[in-house]
């Protein structure tokens, strides 16, 4: 498997992939000194609360998102495309393996660029506390953890049309849905991440109460356990696909 | 000995489309090539042979196992797929060091093997080079190179030959020549009789996705001469009626033809004695032949004949 996760890092870092992965990372830094040197905040409270949200919108959901549909489908689809698939299954490694590691080496490697976008970040807008810079931190790894799977699920079911799909899953489930005051948010990912990082951060009392119904209805508990059985059954998913489907890498016969 | 490749009944539906019907054939080691037109079937079979493709109906086990879901057979086989697929960032040594680490090797081991393989394949010249900027020869020399990395008892090739230029042929015939004669079984595709011909006298004959004839070339070429043969002579100005006379009266040909251009048209049922003689017929006719050819020598020939039978 630490084989697979090499071979995948060395494709995330292959050519333009490389200068897609560090823009995506690069654009909040911009965006974030703005915010620093124009936003005016009536109290320092208030600086505390948006720019927290600020940070958390882009770096535990906008960032993880995105990145994710971006590698997250490519981890079998990129393959198929490609036809290099058939390098990889004609090993004496098992399917679930091979994509067991490359989806580890995407987390991982998403994780810690997108960790230190978020250090970078938190040091350029200053006003953001250091457990609230944790929480956003334990979010944005929920969130990695947890779209790579589903994007991975994805890129093994529509392997030519992942990146539509991915696409398609993000506008109807992770915003429209997440979003709106009814239970099917509970199916979502990003409801329980931010009900976890709004729990883990010291903004209890400071949200206004519209904003403070939006992000936590649930409790931490149940939040991480719903995050964790998405992630899983994505996996689980993903994995069963990838073992029991014949990929057509031509157009036989 | 066990065979290296078995299956019963063994079909493959896409759909309404069968890219393999009701195959039933067993294969003992040895070098084999495996011969049919485009479309015939065996990219198919050797797909499913490396468990790319999972049968509809029937059974297949290659050394003895089902290929399935089965990673460990895996050791054992190195396949060389037909398209022309890389991962293109990386050097040929890259490339065929990964996959060796993938086959369980460690590091050492792998970087020994990719080098060991490649050198095998004539690829230590370009190695260090990206993937990308290789001719279609050093790619399929590299895909080659893959297969052979870890060491495998069986090596599937399918269409290895494809898009090499004479030289980039002629190496690779001569190192599946010598892996075969090694002691390797290998399982080579190919839609061009001459260049199997070259490298192994067991043949597979697939057409439609169904094999038609197995046996050695002598027993294809005996096969052939069950069907009339379509020869063309083409010799000077003024003088095809000459020896169209002449041949008339070879007891080897069943009819002539006499074609608008001067070309004559022979049918016959023994080339190999028509082809003997044909030398002396045109010596005592005193013509000058420019041309002597047939399209019956050619792989697709055959097909047409043995699908034409059934």
């Amino acid at each position: 498997m630490f084989a697979v996760a090499q071979l995948h890092l060395r494709q995330m870092f292959a050519g333009s992939r490389r200068w897609l992965l560090l823009v995506c990372m690069a654009i909040p830094l911009p965006i974030l000194t703005l915010i620093r040197t124009q936003g005016e905040f009536r109290s320092p409270v208030e600086e505390q609360v948006q720019t927290s949200v600020f940070l958390y919108a882009i770096y535990a959901l906008a960032l993880p998102a995105l990145a994710s549909m971006l590698y997250g489908t490519s981890i079998i689809g990129a393959e198929v495309q490609n036809q290099t698939l058939t390098y990889l299954f004609t090993r004496p490694i098992a399917r679930w393996r091979v994509l067991m590691g490359k989806y580890l080496a995407n987390v991982g490697i998403l994780v810690a660029l997108t960790t230190l976008s978020l250090t970078i970040g938190w040091a350029i807008v200053g006003a953001v506390s250091a457990q609230n810079l944790a929480a956003i931190a334990v979010a944005t790894v929920f969130a990695t953890a947890t779209y790579n799977a589903v994007f991975a699920l994805l890129g093994s079911i529509f392997t030519r049309r992942a990146l539509i799909a991915g696409l398609a899953y993000l506008g109807v489930s992770e915003i429209a849905l997440a979003w709106a005051p009814t239970f099917g948010r509970n199916f979502t990912a990003q409801y329980h991440m931010r009900s976890i990082a709004f729990e883990l951060s010291d903004l209890e009392g400071m949200l206004r109460s519209e904003l403070r119904a939006l992000v936590s209805e649930v409790t931490t508990p149940v939040a991480v356990a719903s995050v964790l059985s998405l992630c899983a059954v994505a996996l689980i998913a993903t994995c069963w696909i990838t073992t029991s489907r014949e990929f057509a890498l031509t157009d036989d016969p | 000995m066990t065979p290296i490749l078995e299956t019963r009944e063994l079909t493959k539906l896409y759909g309404v489309v069968i890219g393999v019907n009701d195959m039933t054939f067993d294969i003992r080691p040895g070098v084999h090539g495996l011969l049919g037109p485009n479309g015939a079937g065996k990219s198919t079979l050797l797909k499913l042979m490396t468990a790319q493709l999972r049968p509809s109906v029937g059974s297949i086990r290659v050394l003895g196992e089902d290929p399935w879901s089965n990673p460990e057979l895996f050791r054992r086989i190195g396949f060389c797929p037909e398209y022309d697929a890389f991962y293109d960032f990386m050097t040929a040594f890259e490339f065929v060091e990964s996959l060796g680490r993938l086959s369980g090797m460690s590091r050492s081991g792998a970087k020994q093997a990719a080098e060991r393989a490649l050198e095998s394949c004539n690829a230590t010249e370009f190695m260090h080079r990206p993937i990308r900027t290789y001719s279609k020869g050093m790619r399929q020399r590299t895909k080659v190179a893959q297969a052979l990395v870890h060491d495998p008892e069986l090596l599937i090739l399918d269409e290895p030959l494809t898009g090499t230029d004479p030289i980039g042929r002629h190496e690779l015939t001569e190192l599946i020549k010598r892996l075969g004669a090694e002691g390797r079984s290998i399982v080579v595709s190919s839609h061009v009789l001459h260049e199997v011909q070259e490298m192994t006298h067991e043949f597979l004959l697939i057409f439609g996705g169904r094999i038609l004839a197995s046996g050695n070339v002598h027993e294809i070429r005996s096969l052939m001469n069950e069907f009339p043969h379509r020869i063309n002579v083409r010799c000077g100005p003024g003088q095809a009626h000459l020896l169209a006379s002449r041949l008339a009266s070879d007891a080897a040909v069943t009819d002539l033809e006499l074609a608008d251009d001067g070309t004559i048209v022979v049918g016959t049922r023994d080339p190999a004695g028509f082809y003997a003689r044909f030398a002396e017929h045109a010596l005592h006719a005193k013509v000058t032949v420019h041309e002597l050819s047939s399209e019956d020598d050619n792989l697709e020939a055959v097909f047409r004949y043995l699908t034409g039978a059934r």
